[in-house]
């Protein structure tokens, strides 16, 4: 293992790593604006209405290719539709396009699990349907998504490798490259793989800490075990 | 004056009947309390009358309209947009078995945000009602805490002030005290008293016998979704007529 050559490329590797950090991130937070809003549509709409279908689709879409034809399909038919973005942008749509599939699963997920009673009891004090959603479950669900989101945003910087396909300049292409030119594929290799962990390892802890600092506010869930509010 | 008039209200969940024909008035300052074994119906009743559940058949009407339609000129029968019906929800008050209070709000917030985001008050007056109406339910220095780090009783209480803080024409309270201990009951019980003092019209369910005694005005007791009897406290306690009420009675006296 040459040690020097790893600590001589790492300059090289930071610049890539911001691209996979920013385009990881952009669509992660894409995808929440979107993942929320359709969740919400979701919830909102009737088992069998269009809206409901539509987004079954989606989601069963999204689940069940992978996630190289969802990057190829953005790449070719983004220009197509007269959309000639820069491949950096390419990549964001394909990994948002991805991730609101995931999302509008953890959204619905997260507002089904709050109490049916704080719907009913917001209600008793004459707040409509989006007064109670936008005041009360979505305030209550945003903490309880946190985790499921984090998941999300690791799969995010995982599967943002992919956009080397579409030749993305992120840290596994830049990887290639210096394979392809030095040959030493256990140092890279090595060094991509800690530098992948370490970002996911802070990020983890970023959101970790707000979850339990900044929405601090039902302790109960997971601290001393009560559960008020669910008596039923 | 009378207040809320219940006319032959149904409900049914599938085929099963919750409530037969309910027909019930209650007066300005009444104090009703509803009692009958479990699954007798209360609770759909209570649910029923601010549209929480929908009924199937009959109205409720409350002080000059009704709850959840109206009645057009061409005498049709038209139901509430939902942001009427919630708007026809302000006068009834509600407080339920368990508590449900917002879980991401401070103590103070839990009582303010009804003025605030559904009757549109300043923030500052929407606290200070808040403050005065916790004062009211003995927890006025539990303001800046959460739910979580209340007792079920405080809780409870919070609930109550909730529901005031919306200076409803009528409270339901639904089993308000069935998740506590002997003596946070009687901490919710003492709030409950006290709003009865001040003339607020409320219909109670509950199990506490002693405690109906000594709140109500008129006892209801329902069996198999149907009201089987309704009567002053005094005489229903003393003199009841149906042969269901004396036996249920004989259960829990
Ligand atoms: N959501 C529901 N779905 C189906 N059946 C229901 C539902 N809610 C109530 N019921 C049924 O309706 C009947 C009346 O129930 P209700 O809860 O009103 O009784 P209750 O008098 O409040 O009883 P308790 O003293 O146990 O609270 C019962 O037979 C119950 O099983
Ligand atoms: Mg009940």
């Amino acid at each position: 293992m040459d040690i020097e050559f790893i600590v001589d490329i790492l300059p090289r590797l930071l610049n890539p790593l911001k691209v996979t950090l920013l385009v990881s991130i952009i669509s992660l937070t894409l995808g929440t604006l979107l993942g929320v809003s359709l969740g919400m549509i979701w919830v909102a709409s009737t088992p069998r209405s269009f809206q409901r279908l539509l987004l079954n689709s989606y989601v069963w879409f999204v689940r069940g290719t992978p996630i190289i034809i969802q990057i190829y399909i953005a790449f070719f038919l983004l220009p197509k539709v007269g959309l000639n973005l820069d491949v950096f942008w390419v990549g964001v749509v394909a990994l948002t396009f991805n991730s609101v599939g995931y999302q509008i699963e953890i959204v619905r997920a997260a507002i089904e699990s709050i109490n049916q009673g704080q719907w009913e009891a917001a209600g008793s004090i004459g707040m409509t349907q989006r007064m109670t959603f936008f005041w009360i479950i979505l305030p209550q669900s945003a903490r309880r998504m946190i985790p499921p989101l984090t998941n999300e945003l690791s799969n995010l910087i995982k599967a943002s490798s992919v956009l080397s396909v579409i030749s993305l300049f992120e840290l596994t292409k830049a990887g290639d490259a210096i394979i392809a030119s030095s040959f030493k594929f256990a140092e890279v290799l090595l060094l991509l793989s800690v530098l992948y962990f370490s970002l996911i390892q802070a990020l983890s802890a970023a959101t970790k800490y707000l979850e339990t600092e900044v929405f601090n506010f039902d302790k109960a869930d997971f601290e001393s075990g009560k559960t008020f509010g669910q008596i039923y | 004056m009378l207040l809320l008039s219940v006319q032959n209200l149904c409900k049914y969940y599938g085929s099963t009947p919750a409530l037969v024909n309910i027909n019930l008035d209650v007066h300005m300052g009444e104090h009703v309390v509803l009692i009958g074994s479990s699954g007798s119906g209360k609770s759909t009743l209570l649910r029923c009358i601010n549209y929480l559940e929908e009924p199937d058949d009959g109205r409720i009407w409350l002080d000059g309209q009704y709850i959840g339609g109206h009645i057009d000129q061409a005498n049709q029968w038209v139901k509430d947009q939902p942001s009427e019906l919630a708007h026809k929800r302000r006068d009834i008050g509600m407080v339920f078995q368990g508590f449900h209070l917002f879980a991401h709000l401070k103590i103070i917030d839990n009582v303010a945000i009804g003025p605030r985001r559904v009757l549109k008050k300043s923030k500052a007056t929407s606290r200070e009602l808040a403050r005065y109406l916790l004062d009211k339910v003995h927890l006025g220095k539990h303001a800046d805490k959460y739910p979580w780090q209340l007792s079920g009783g405080e809780q409870q209480r919070v609930a109550i002030a909730r529901a005031l803080a919306m200076n409803p024409k009528l409270m339901l309270f639904d089993e308000p005290t069935s998740a506590l201990d002997p003596r946070l009951t009687h901490e919710v019980f003492q709030v409950v008293q006290e709003l009865a003092n001040e003339g607020i019209t409320m219909m109670i369910v509950t199990h506490e016998i002693k405690f109906a005694q000594k709140i109500a005005d008129t006892i209801v007791f329902m069996e198999k979704g149907e009201i089987v009897e309704v009567e002053t406290v005094q005489k229903i306690f003393s003199d009841p007529q149906d042969e269901r009420t004396q036996k249920f009675l004989s259960y829990v006296l």
